[in-house]
C-alpha cells in the first residue's frame, strides 16, 4: 500500500506536469508560414473542380490544389465566415483572430461623417505617396484599438506582406518592378500582349508572386510570407459562367502550384508551411444574373422618406465623367422629394447608405428627435404660424430636448473629457514626431523604424483631425442644451447652430425606425384638445422595416429569382429595453437580435456568455414585434414553423433529425452546437453571424491592475468611436438579389448569411517537419475566428487556452475567441 | 480670304449635290424595298412555336488532302419550311488542308467561308460608292456560280495589314488630288466593304460560339474552334494578324469574359431601367440558352393609368410611352400574357393568373459594349438608324467634306476627344461603336428561333432590315438562299480539281517558301508580292520531298506550340499539363527540332527548370541540343553554368555543348569560346 502522501505527492506532480504541458504552446515543427490569401474564393466551389477531371488527360481539373492541399495537406471543408461575408469584415478577422470591429467595407461616424473607406487602394496610395498616411485605413482602426494583426507576431524586417486591405506600410518596388514585368522582353510576345490588353489590373499581384517565389530560397530569415489575389472576387462580380470563373482558378492553381514548388527547392522547406485561405464564398450560378435593387432611390422617393443620400461609392460610377475620379469623396444623392430639406443636400443628408458587398446593405437614419427638432425650428421661423401652434410647437420642441437631456449631457460631458485627454495624447505625440529623424539610417530602415515613426505621425493627425470634427458637433449639440424656453425665439436661431449639419446624431430606437419622421405632415402641425402639440399625427412617419419588405418587382424573369429584394432587415436591441417582455425561462445576457421579414416572420436571437466567456443562443419565434414611445417593447410569441427569418426549420440540411428538431430549437445551446447544426443549412451560420455583426463585443481586455486615466478616456474614446460607426439598419437581400447602385454586379455578390456565400476556404500543407496530415478531410466546422490561433498553435505561438505566448502578449496580442482546428494541430504535436 | 470663301462654297455646292443624289436615290430604292422582299419574305417565320433547333456539321473530303467543314443550322418541325426544303441553312464553312491523313499534328485550318456573305452585286456596289447614301438598296438576288469569298484565312495573314498601308497611301497620294466627291465616293466605298465584311465575321462568331455551346468539340476540336473564332475577333486590330498561335487559347478566353460581363451588365442595365420606368422586360434566349437581345413591352393598362408620367429614358433610348398618343391608339402588334401573383408569367389556364395586353417597345442588342444597343423601335424605325448613323456621319462629314484629320488641329483634335470620351463614358447612344455584331446576332436569333410569334417576327425582321445602313447588305431571307446557292458553289468548286484542290495546292507551294528560303529572301518575296499588288506570289515547285519537310514543318509548329504554351502555363508539367503530350512534343523535337524557333528554346530552358521529371529533363536538353540556334546553345550553356544544377544535367548539357560545336551548331562566338573552354570528363 503506498502511503497517502505519496499518492498526493504523485497526484501533485502530475498536474504539474500536465498544465505546465498544456499551460504553455506546445513545440510545432511549423517556422514560417506561407500564405496564400484569396479574396471571395469559396470552399465548395474548388471542391467541385478538384474533382472534376479533364476528359483529354483524365486528371483534376485543378491539379495543384489536389496535389498540395487534398493529397499532401489538410483542408478544412466546412469553413465559414464568422459573420457578414463581406470582405471588410471578413479579413478582420482573419487577419486578427478576433471578434468584429470593423463591420462594413465603408463605415461612417454618425457625428462627424467620417468615412472609414476600407476598400478603396488609391488614396492610399496618393497619400502614402504624399508621406501623410502609413497604412490602410482598416490597419489604422485597429491600431487605435489596440488589436494587432496576424503578421505583426513576425519582426519587420522576418516578413513579406502584399498589397491587400488590411496592409500595413507599402512597397513602391512592387508596384515599379509590376510595371516593368508587365512588358515581356521578347517583342513579339509584347505586341501580342499589347493585342491582347495589358493586364495593369494583376500588377502588384503577379509581381508579389514573383517576390514570393524568389524570396522564399534567398531570404531564408523571413518567416512570414503573405499573398493577396482579387482576381477570383473580381471574376465572379462580372461573370457568372463557369468557362470564365475557371479561367482565373486555373490561375489561382498554377501560382500555388509555382508557389509550392519554389518552397520544396527552399532551404526551409521542411518547416514551411503554404496555408490557403479565403474571406467569404460567392453567390453565382451559371444560370442566373444577380438582380440589382436600388435602395438609394427608393429612400429618395416620397415613400421611402425623401431623404438626400450620402453614400461612398458612386452610382453608376462607369456611366458618369466623374466617375474617372479615382480619390471618390462623401457622394451626395439629392431627392426631390424630400419633405422639409429641399435643396439642402449637402448640409442635410438624412441618410448614409453603406451596399458594399451588396447583399446586403446597412442604413443610418438621422436621429428622429432631430428630424423632429429641424421641423419643428423651421415651422418656428414661419411668422405665419398662429399663436397656439407656436406655443404647442415651443412645448413640444423642449419637450423633445428634455427627454433627450440626459443622454446628450452625459455625451457631451463625457465626449469632451475624452477629447481632452486624446489632445493631450496628441500633443504629447506630436512632440515625439517632431523628434523624429528627416533621414534614417539603412539599419533602421532595415527594421522598419522609420515606417513606425511615420505611422505614429499618421496616427495623430487623425486625431487632431477627428477631435477637431468632434468639437464641432458638440459646438451644436451645447447650443440645444444650452437654450433656455423662457429666452427662446427660434427666429433669431441660426437651424445650423443648433442642429448639426452632416451629422446623424445618435443610433435610433426602434419606435423610431418603426416611426420614423420624414417630414411635416400634410395637414402641417396638428394641436390636441388640450393644445399640446400632436406628434404623432403632425409628422408624415414610415416604417422602415414594413417599407423595405413590401417592395417587390414587376420583371420577374428569372425562375429561381422572387420578386422580393429584401430578405430580411435586422437590429439590435439593447437587453435592458426587452428583458421585461422576455419569457421569464429565457434569461439572456447580452444584445438581442429582431430580424424581420414580415408581421408574423420574425424572430430574437437571444445570447448570453457564461463565466468562463462562451456564448449560447436561443432563437425566439416571435410576430407583431413593435415599440411604444415609452421605449415598452411588446410581440407576440410565436411557435417553430416554416417560413421564420433564416429558415432553419424546413431546411433538409439542418444537422437535427426531424423529429427532434422542435425540441432542439426551443432549447438554448452553445455557439459550437449551433455551427454544428446549422452550417450546412441554406442559411448556415447566420444565426451566430447576425450576433457578431450586430452585437457589440468588448475591445479591450479588462486589466487587473487598471490602467492610467489618460489612457482609459481613450480607451472609451476609441469604444465611442466604433459604437458611432454602427448603422441603425441592416438589410439582408434576397437569393441572387443585390443593392449595388454603383453599377451592375450581374456575376453574382456576396454579403449575405447563405452558405454560399460564407463557405470559405482553409487548406494547409507543409513540409516533413511541419507535421500538418496529408490527405485530410476536416469535416468538423470551423469559422474564421479559428485561422490566426491555428496558424499561430502550428508555430508554437500560442498556448491551449489560446493564449497567445508572452512574446507575443507583450507587443498586444490577447486570448483567441475562435477554435484552433484541433485535427491539424493535434498530430502536428 | 477670297480664295477659302471660293473653297467653301465649292465644298458646300459639292455637299448638296451629294446629298441630293443620296436622296433621290433613297427615295428609289426605299421604295423597292418596301414592296419587294419584305411581301414575301417572312414566310420562314411561318412556323408554329415551340420547334426544337440545333446545329449539325458536314464534312466533305476535297482531292490532294483536305477537308470543308460546314456548319447547318436547323429550325426542325416547321413543316412550311419543310415543304420549301429550307429547313437546313448552310452557315459557315471552313477548309482544313490535311495533308490527307489522319494525324490532327500536321492539320492546318485555312478558310473560313460565311456563307451568308457574298461579293456585292453592281447596283450594290454603285450605292456603296454613293455618300451618305446610308440604306439599303437592294439584294444581290442572282449569284453566279463563283465560290463565296472566304472572310478569313485562319493561318496567320498579314494581307489586312497591307491592306490597310496601301489605302493610306493611296489615299494621301492618289485620292487627294481628286474633288471632294470622288474623295467621299471612294471612302465611302470602302467603309461599306469594310463594314459588310465585319458584319459577316460577326455572324461566322455568333454561328461559331453558339455551335461550340450546343455541339461541343465534334468534329472540329475545341482547340481549333477557339483558334478560328480568336482569329475572327482579332481580325479587325492592327496587329492581330501576327498573334502567334500558343496565344489564341488566352484572346478566346479574354474575349469570351469580356463578351460575358459586358452582356450581364446590359442585361441588368436594361432590366432596373425597364422596372424604374414601369416596363416590362423580356429577354430572349438563343439555342445556347445565352440571352443576347430582350424586348421592352408596354402593358396597355398601365399606358392608360400612366398617362403623362415622366419618364426617364437615359439608356433606353426611346420615346416617353405615357405620352405618346400613337400607343394609346396602338394599331401594331400586341400580345396577351398570363401572370401569377408573383408577376410571373404563366399559361393562361393557372388559377388566379390575371392578363395583361402587352405592346412592344423596343428590342435590344446586349452583347453591345458599354450600354444595350437600340436595334428596333417599333414606334420609330428612323430612331434606331439616327443612332446607329451618328457616329458614321461625324466621321463621314469631319473626313470627307471638311476634310479635317484627327490630327489636324489642337482644337479639333482636343474637341473631338472629349466628345468621344463623354458620349463612350456616359453611354450616350449617340457616336457609339457600329451594333452590327448585335444586328448579326439578331438575325441569327431570327433565323433560328421558332418561339417568337411568326407574325412579330416578321415584323422584326421587317423593322431590322430597314436600320441597316450598308448597301451591300442583303435582306435576311435572301440570305438564306445566298448561302444555299453559295454552299453548292462551294462544295462544286471543292470537286472541281481546278477549283479547291488547285488552291489548297497553290497555298502548300507558298507554305514551303520557308522550307527553301531563309528570312532575307522571304522579306524580298513578300516586297515583290506587295508591290506588284498579289500579283506575283513566289511558290515552290511541289515535290514530295518538300511535301514530306513541309509534314513535318506542321508538325513542328504544333509541338512548338504545345511546348510553349505549357512554358506559360505551366508550374510543374507532370503535375499540371498532359505529360504524355508534352513528351510527345519534346520527343518530336528533340528529333526533328533543327529549325525550332528560339522562343523554343526559351520553353525549354523554362520546362527543364521546372520538371523534376528525369525523362522531361533528359528531352528538353537533347532538344535545346537538336535545335540549331544560338538561343537554344546559350540556354544549354546556361544550365551548364548553374553550379546549383545537379551534376548529371551539367555534364549532359556540356556534352551536348561539345557535339554542337562539332557539328557546328550556331551559336554566338562568346558561347563557342566558352564551349571550346569546357572540359569533359
Amino acid at each position: 500500500m503506498l502511503r497517502r502522501s505519496t499518492i498526493i505527492t504523485f497526484v501533485l506532480v502530475f498536474l504539474c506536469v500536465t498544465t505546465a504541458y498544456t499551460g504553455q504552446a506546445a513545440a510545432q515543427g511549423v517556422k514560417r508560414v506561407v500564405i496564400v490569401k484569396i479574396d471571395g474564393l469559396p470552399g465548395y466551389y474548388v471542391d467541385r473542380f478538384v474533382k472534376e477531371r479533364d476528359p483529354k488527360t483524365g486528371r483534376t481539373v485543378l491539379p495543384w490544389f489536389d496535389e498540395i492541399f487534398y493529397k499532401n495537406g489538410s483542408r478544412v471543408a466546412n469553413f465559414y465566415t464568422h459573420g457578414m461575408s463581406l470582405s471588410g469584415p471578413s479579413w478582420s478577422q482573419l487577419d486578427t483572430g478576433q471578434h468584429l470591429q470593423i463591420k462594413g467595407n465603408v463605415e461612417f461616424d454618425r457625428y462627424t461623417m467620417h468615412a472609414y473607406d476600407y476598400l478603396n487602394f488609391f488614396p492610399y496610395y496618393v497619400q502614402y505617396g504624399l508621406k501623410k498616411k502609413m497604412d490602410m485605413p482598416a490597419v489604422e482602426v485597429l491600431d487605435q484599438l489596440e488589436i494587432p494583426l496576424l503578421y505583426d507576431a513576425f519582426p519587420y524586417e522576418k516578413r513579406y506582406t502584399s498589397h491587400q486591405l488590411f496592409q500595413r506600410g507599402n512597397n513602391w518596388e512592387v508596384l515599379a518592378s509590376g510595371f516593368l514585368n508587365l512588358y515581356p522582353g521578347n517583342p513579339g510576345d509584347f505586341i501580342d500582349e499589347w493585342t491582347m490588353g495589358l493586364d495593369f489590373r494583376k500588377t502588384t499581384i503577379n509581381q508579389i508572386e514573383r517576390d514570393i517565389i524568389s524570396k522564399v530560397s534567398k531570404r531564408p530569415e523571413i518567416d512570414y510570407f503573405d499573398y493577396y489575389d482579387v482576381s477570383f472576387d473580381h471574376m465572379s462580380h462580372h461573370n457568372n459562367d463557369t468557362a470564365s470563373r475557371l479561367v482565373v482558378l486555373k490561375d489561382l492553381d498554377r501560382t500555388l502550384g509555382r508557389i509550392w514548388s519554389a518552397i520544396q527547392l527552399s532551404p526551409r522547406a521542411d518547416e514551411t508551411a503554404l496555408v490557403l485561405v479565403s474571406d467569404h464564398g460567392f453567390n453565382s450560378d451559371p444560370k442566373v444574373y444577380s438582380q440589382g435593387f436600388n435602395i438609394v432611390n427608393l429612400l429618395a422617393s416620397s415613400a421611402g422618406g425623401g431623404h438626400h443620400i450620402v453614400t461612398k461609392r458612386r452610382l453608376m460610377l462607369d456611366y458618369t465623367i466623374k466617375g474617372v475620379y479615382p480619390l471618390v469623396p462623401l457622394i451626395r444623392t439629392p431627392s426631390e422629394n424630400s419633405y422639409y430639406l429641399k435643396g439642402q443636400h449637402s448640409d442635410y443628408p438624412t441618410v448614409i447608405i453603406d451596399f458594399d458587398g451588396n447583399e446586403r446593405s446597412s442604413l443610418h437614419l438621422r436621429n428622429a428627435d432631430l428630424n423632429k427638432l429641424h421641423i419643428l425650428l423651421q415651422q418656428l421661423q414661419r411668422t405665419k404660424l398662429s399663436g397656439e401652434l407656436r406655443a404647442g410647437a415651443t412645448r413640444s420642441f423642449f419637450e423633445i430636448i428634455e427627454k433627450n437631456r440626459f443622454q446628450w449631457q452625459d455625451t457631451y460631458d463625457q465626449l469632451s473629457d475624452e477629447l481632452d485627454a486624446l489632445r493631450q495624447w496628441t500633443e504629447a505625440q506630436q512632440k515625439i514626431v517632431s523628434t523624429h529623424p528627416v533621414k534614417y539610417s539603412s539599419d533602421d530602415i532595415s527594421k522598419g523604424v522609420d515606417k513606425e515613426d511615420r505611422r505614429i505621425a499618421a496616427l495623430v493627425a487623425i486625431d487632431v483631425a477627428a477631435e477637431s470634427d468632434y468639437r464641432t458637433y458638440l459646438a451644436t449639440l451645447g447650443n440645444l442644451l444650452a437654450l433656455k424656453r423662457d429666452s427662446f425665439d427660434a427666429r433669431k436661431a441660426k437651424i445650423e447652430d443648433l442642429i448639426a449639419p452632416g451629422a446623424m446624431g445618435d443610433l435610433n430606437s426602434l419606435y423610431e425606425l418603426q416611426n420614423y419622421p420624414v417630414g411635416l405632415s400634410r395637414a402641417g402641425l396638428i394641436l390636441k384638445a388640450d393644445q399640446d402639440l400632436d406628434l404623432d399625427r403632425s409628422f408624415t412617419r414610415v416604417n422602415y422595416f414594413e417599407l423595405l419588405q413590401a417592395q417587390r418587382v414587376r420583371n420577374n424573369v428569372q425562375p429561381s429569382v422572387a420578386n422580393r429584394p429584401v430578405d430580411f432587415t435586422a437590429v439590435r436591441i439593447p437587453y435592458a429595453a426587452i428583458s421585461e417582455a422576455l419569457p421569464e425561462h429565457i434569461a439572456a445576457n447580452e444584445d438581442l437580435v429582431w430580424v424581420y421579414a414580415g408581421a408574423q416572420n420574425q424572430a430574437l436571437i437571444l445570447s448570453r456568455v457564461d463565466r468562463a466567456g462562451g456564448r449560447s443562443f436561443f432563437y425566439l419565434p416571435v410576430a407583431r414585434l413593435s415599440q411604444d414611445a415609452d421605449g415598452r417593447i411588446t410581440f407576440r410569441p410565436g411557435e417553430w414553423r416554416a417560413g421564420l427569418p433564416l429558415k432553419y426549420f424546413e431546411d433538409e440540411n439542418l444537422g437535427i433529425p426531424p423529429a427532434e428538431r422542435l425540441a432542439w430549437l426551443n432549447e438554448w445551446h452553445t455557439e459550437h452546437e449551433w455551427l454544428r447544426a446549422i452550417h450546412k443549412a441554406r442559411y448556415s451560420n447566420g444565426l451566430i453571424g447576425l450576433n457578431e455583426q450586430l452585437g457589440r463585443k468588448p475591445i479591450f481586455e479588462a486589466q487587473d491592475g487598471g490602467i492610467p486615466e489618460l489612457q482609459r478616456l481613450i480607451r472609451r474614446f476609441r469604444e465611442r468611436q466604433r459604437i458611432l460607426s454602427e448603422t441603425d439598419l441592416l438589410v439582408m437581400a434576397n437569393d441572387h438579389w443585390n443593392f449595388d447602385v454603383k453599377g451592375f454586379n450581374a456575376g453574382g455578390n456576396h454579403g449575405s448569411f447563405f452558405r454560399v456565400s460564407t463557405n470559405a476556404t482553409f487548406m494547409l500543407a507543409g513540409g516533413a517537419k511541419t507535421n500538418i496530415p496529408r490527405g485530410l478531410v476536416v469535416e468538423e466546422p470551423y469559422d474564421s475566428l479559428s485561422f490566426v490561433p491555428t496558424v499561430l498553435r502550428l508555430m508554437g505561438k500560442v498556448d491551449d487556452e489560446n493564449r497567445p505566448v508572452d512574446e507575443l502578449q507583450s507587443i498586444g496580442f490577447r486570448k483567441f475567441p475562435g477554435r484552433i482546428v484541433k485535427e491539424v494541430v493535434a498530430t502536428s504535436r | 480670304m477670297n480664295h477659302l470663301r471660293a473653297d467653301r462654297e465649292a465644298m458646300r455646292r459639292s455637299a448638296c449635290f451629294l446629298l441630293l443624289c443620296s436622296l433621290l436615290l433613297s427615295a428609289v430604292f426605299v421604295q423597292g424595298q418596301i414592296n419587294g422582299p419584305h411581301s414575301n419574305g417572312v414566310t420562314a417565320a411561318a412556323s408554329p412555336a415551340g420547334i426544337d433547333h440545333g446545329f449539325r456539321i458536314e464534312k466533305l473530303p476535297v482531292a490532294g488532302g483536305s477537308e470543308v467543314l460546314t456548319i447547318f443550322a436547323k429550325r426542325m418541325g416547321g413543316e412550311v419550311i419543310e415543304a420549301q426544303n429550307a429547313a437546313e441553312i448552310p452557315l459557315v464553312s471552313i477548309l482544313r488542308d490535311t495533308l490527307g491523313d489522319d494525324d490532327p499534328t500536321n492539320d492546318r485550318l485555312r478558310y473560313v467561308w460565311m456563307l451568308t456573305h457574298t461579293r456585292a452585286s453592281k447596283i450594290q456596289k454603285i450605292s456603296a460608292f454613293v455618300p451618305f447614301l446610308y440604306m439599303r438598296t437592294t439584294n444581290n438576288s442572282k449569284i453566279d456560280n463563283r465560290p463565296p469569298p472566304a472572310i478569313l484565312d485562319v493561318q496567320a495573314s498579314d494581307q489586312a495589314m497591307w491592306d490597310k498601308v496601301f489605302w493610306e497611301v493611296f489615299k494621301k497620294l492618289v485620292l487627294s488630288e481628286f474633288g471632294i466627291g470622288v474623295r467621299a465616293s471612294a471612302r465611302h466605298y470602302r467603309r461599306n466593304t469594310l463594314d459588310y465584311r465585319r458584319s459577316a465575321v460577326a455572324s461566322a462568331m455568333a454561328v461559331l460560339s453558339l455551335y461550340k455551346e450546343v455541339n461541343g468539340g465534334e468534329v472540329l476540336s475545341n482547340r481549333e474552334l477557339r483558334d478560328i473564332q480568336a482569329r475572327l475577333s482579332l481580325s479587325d486590330t492592327l496587329l492581330g494578324w501576327r498573334m502567334q498561335s500558343e496565344n489564341l487559347g488566352r484572346v478566346f478566353e479574354k474575349e469570351r469574359a469580356r463578351n460575358r460581363d459586358t452582356r450581364g451588365n446590359n442585361w441588368e442595365l436594361l432590366r432596373q431601367y425597364a422596372e424604374s420606368q414601369g416596363l416590362y422586360f423580356e429577354p430572349l434566349q438563343m439555342p445556347d440558352e445565352t440571352t443576347r437581345h430582350a424586348i421592352l413591352w408596354a402593358a396597355e393598362s398601365d399606358i392608360a393609368a400612366n398617362k403623362g408620367r415622366k419618364f426617364e429614358s437615359r439608356f433606353l433610348n426611346i420615346k416617353n410611352p405615357w405620352t405618346d398618343p400613337k400607343l394609346t391608339n396602338w394599331k401594331g402588334y400586341r400580345q396577351v400574357r398570363w401572370y401569377d401573383a408573383e408577376d410571373r408569367i404563366v399559361p393562361a389556364d393557372t388559377p388566379n393568373a390575371a392578363p395583361r395586353t402587352l405592346i412592344p417597345l423596343a428590342i435590344y442588342g446586349l452583347d453591345h459594349p458599354k450600354i444595350p444597343a437600340l436595334l428596333v423601335d417599333f414606334r420609330n424605325n428612323g430612331n434606331t438608324k439616327r443612332r446607329e448613323m451618328s457616329r458614321r456621319v461625324l466621321n463621314d462629314l469631319t473626313s470627307d467634306v471638311i476634310s479635317l484629320s484627327r490630327f489636324g488641329g489642337l482644337p479639333y483634335t482636343f474637341g473631338r476627344f472629349f466628345y468621344d470620351f463623354a458620349t463612350q463614358r456616359r453611354g450616350l447612344d449617340v457616336n457609339q461603336v457600329s451594333r452590327m455584331r448585335s444586328y448579326s446576332q439578331l438575325k441569327l436569333l431570327l433565323a433560328l428561333d421558332a418561339s417568337l410569334d411568326p407574325e412579330f417576327e416578321a415584323e422584326i425582321e421587317r423593322r431590322v432590315e430597314h436600320a441597316t445602313l450598308n448597301p451591300m447588305e442583303n435582306d435576311t431571307d435572301v440570305e438564306s438562299k445566298i448561302a444555299r446557292n453559295q454552299y453548292e458553289n462551294l462544295m462544286a468548286f471543292a470537286k472541281d480539281p481546278k477549283g479547291l484542290p488547285r488552291r489548297v495546292m497553290n497555298d502548300r507551294r507558298a507554305e514551303m517558301v520557308r522550307l527553301k528560303h531563309g528570312g532575307k529572301q522571304r522579306t524580298l518575296f513578300s516586297i515583290a508580292h506587295v508591290f506588284s499588288l498579289g500579283f506575283y506570289t513566289h511558290r515552290e515547285k511541289h515535290t514530295p520531298e518538300l511535301f514530306a519537310q513541309m509534314d513535318k514543318r506542321r508538325q513542328l509548329d504544333f509541338h512548338e506550340r504545345v511546348l510553349s504554351e505549357v512554358a506559360y502555363d505551366s508550374a510543374r508539367p507532370e503535375i499540371d499539363s498532359d505529360i504524355q503530350q508534352v513528351r510527345r512534343s519534346l520527343t518530336f523535337v528533340s528529333e526533328n527540332g533543327a529549325a525550332s524557333r528560339t522562343k523554343t528554346a526559351r520553353s525549354l530552358a523554362k520546362i527543364f527548370s521546372m520538371t523534376s521529371d528525369d525523362d522531361i529533363r533528359e528531352l528538353c536538353l537533347t532538344a535545346m541540343y537538336r535545335i540549331d540556334n544560338s538561343s537554344a546553345k546559350k540556354e544549354l550553356l546556361a544550365i551548364y553554368n548553374n553550379t546549383k544544377s545537379p551534376v548529371r544535367w551539367r555534364e549532359l548539357s556540356a556534352r551536348y555543348l561539345k557535339l554542337a560545336a562539332a557539328e557546328g551548331h550556331r551559336m554566338s562566338a562568346r558561347d563557342a569560346e566558352q564551349v571550346s573552354g569546357i572540359a569533359l570528363h
